[in-house]
């Protein structure tokens, strides 16, 4: 079995584990920087088939490439295509590379690994040609979106930025549907739009769309898909305030694709396994590690960053990540008994403010797309919520009403969440469903259990934990 | 795995065989780059009722995109980088 041993574990290769990498490898510490995927870079570094095709696509390769740069140092090592699947009783990260169980010894870990989209299940998702946003925008990027003719739908600011990723590769974006009502956006907009950097952003992608000819049609969301083999249509539909269907306001659209994302839930399977607390911030996506101002967990030497420890984009990711990083480099100098460094210490309070300007501006931005779980109401009895284990609304409506049960009863009697993806895609419907079933009021929705392993591993992989068993009672 | 990222090196050319057809490939693709490139936007049949699917969130996440691969089993074909000569197996053949 492959063991590795740094000083600085980094969970994450996307901008917030690379800005740590980077930082780390400044201070001379040893950094192992894990991630699933077989290239760096996440899902905002994602990387570019051919020429970047204007501007600004080609200052976020050259981004990415000082980014990388940066981490090119006898000090961090790389472990791609590696999965995080658990711990260890003593602490050791339990990792899965082909089939093979490695694990990852660390005095510091700094988990940076990211959000998924949050989605809706609609009559017909399952269909080849619907995608979320978020997969059409890395599809597009490496240029083999499966479609011709596509609506982009759902929520959120990146919306507009995959509309724009597949206008540029050549994809007719018959529109963009945002399921808020743009006089709702405005009046929650407030001092938001007065930041240069990020209203001029804001506009380029509108201005954008609007050369294009993309229409954004607020109010609006797509009701069903309609095909035989894969997409053929979309009904789409207005909503009302609450984001409940208006009756009578239905039309098909011909599409052969349909990219769908309600924003993003930060992937925190990992801090929850850990034992980290966690608090709920709407604004921030839902559930995320509490932290303090070092960006440490309740967990001693464990931190997060980025979009783990709430959404908020690329920029305070990165920043995080140094900050995380620096903290963590800190720490492990004063447990070695170092006098401490002044010029780090100046470099953390910086860091610190840019922080709280990033996220101020962010929690801003996000705070004027609320979601609204009216949206559930274009479920209908057939429409599969678990698309891993393929559970009709239908059967989990039964146990909800019948046994009363709550979500992880729910789970265990219907299979709804049980899937290889465990519940990472439904759970947040089915959560949310349920909840307004119930007439709960708005605030903290249910989460599935969190257990080990965190991502589906091979049989094999988790037999080699026998050996390790063996080893701690022979003490060999 | 060591490397993070290069430039020259991912224009080399591959072949990766699926469904028996061998295709051409780049270094740096996926194995979903691959399918959906060759017009194979629905490649998966689900345990359960024989579903198609195909690629819905690109990252890893949702367990659709799954694909058989000599020497590796199951994997999920948005998160695995072509090689050479590799033998990929869909369940869901068009037309099958």
């Amino acid at each position: 079995m492959i063991r590795h041993e740094c000083d600085v574990a980094i969970v994450g290769a996307g901008p917030a584990g690379l800005a740590a990498a980077a930082e780390a490898a400044k201070h001379g510490v040893r950094a192992i920087v894990v991630d699933e995927n077989p290239a760096a870079g996440g899902q905002y570094y994602r990387r570019r088939r051919g020429e970047a095709p204007d501007a600004d696509a080609r200052k976020m390769e050259e981004e990415r490439a000082a980014l990388l740069e940066e981490c090119q140092s006898p000090h961090v090592t790389f472990l791609l295509e590696t999965t995080v699947w658990g711990e260890t009783p003593d602490g050791r990260l339990l990792l899965e590379r082909h089939g093979r169980t490695e694990l990852l010894q660390y005095r510091r870990l700094i988990i940076a690994n990211g959000a998924y989209e949050r989605v809706v299940p609609f009559p017909g998702w399952t269909l080849p040609g619907v995608m979320t946003a978020g997969g059409a925008q890395g599809l597009a990027k490496g240029g083999v979106f499966p479609g011709k003719r596509t609506l982009v739908a759902g929520s959120g600011p990146f919306l507009m930025v995959v509309a724009t990723e597949l206008i540029r590769s050549g994809v007719d974006v018959v529109a963009v549907l945002e399921a808020n009502r743009q006089g709702a956006l405005m009046r929650r907009a407030g001092l938001s739009l007065l930041d240069p950097t990020k209203g001029r952003e804001g506009l380029r992608y509108w201005r954008q769309l609007k050369d294009a000819g993309v229409p954004i049609r607020f109010g609006h969301a797509v009701l069903r898909a309609v095909g035989e083999d894969g997409v053929e249509a979309a009904v789409i539909g207005q909503l009302d305030d609450e984001w409940r269907p208006v009756p009578g306001t239905e039309e098909t659209v011909a599409v052969d694709t349909i990219c769908v994302g309600f924003g993003f839930i930060p992937s925190v399977e990992l801090p929850r396994l850990l034992g980290c607390e966690h608090e709920y911030n709407a604004a921030r996506g839902g559930w995320v590690p509490v932290v303090d101002d070092n960006m440490q967990t309740t967990r001693d030497g464990v931190y997060v960053a980025g979009e783990v420890a709430g959404i908020g984009g690329a920029n305070p990711a990165m920043i995080e990540g140094r900050l995380a990083a620096l903290a963590a480099v800190v720490s492990l100098q004063e447990e070695e008994g170092r006098p401490g460094d002044k010029a780090a210490a100046r470099r953390m309070a910086d860091l610190k403010g840019q922080r709280r300007k990033a996220r101020g501006f962010s929690d801003q931005l996000m705070a004027m797309f609320r979601f609204f779980p009216g949206i559930y109401d274009i479920m209908t009895d057939d429409t599969v919520v678990c698309r891993c284990e393929e559970v009709p609304l239908a059967r989990v409506k039964g146990y909800l009403m019948d046994e009363g049960a709550g979500l992880g009863g729910v789970k265990v009697l219907s299979r709804a969440g049980m899937g290889r993806c465990q519940g990472r895609v439904c759970g947040s419907a089915l959560a949310g469903w349920m909840a307004r079933q119930r007439g709960d009021a708005a605030g903290e929705p249910e989460t599935l259990n969190v257990r080990m392993p965190l991502k589906p591993v091979p049989f094999a992989a988790v037999a080699e934990l026998d050996r390790l068993e063996q080893e701690r009672r022979t003490g060999s | 795995m060591v490397a993070a990222g290069t430039t020259s090196r991912d224009e080399e050319k591959l072949t990766v065989h699926v469904d028996g057809i061998p295709m051409e490939a780049r270094r740096g693709d996926t194995v979903a780059h691959v399918l959906l490139g060759a017009g194979r936007v629905g490649f998966r049949r689900t345990e359960v009722t024989g579903g198609v699917r195909g690629v819905f969130c690109g990252m890893g996440m949702c367990y659709d995109c799954l694909v058989h691969v000599r020497d590796r089993g199951l994997v999920r074909a948005c998160m695995v980088a072509v090689t050479d000569g590799m033998e990929v197996t869909t369940s869901g053949r068009e037309g099958a």
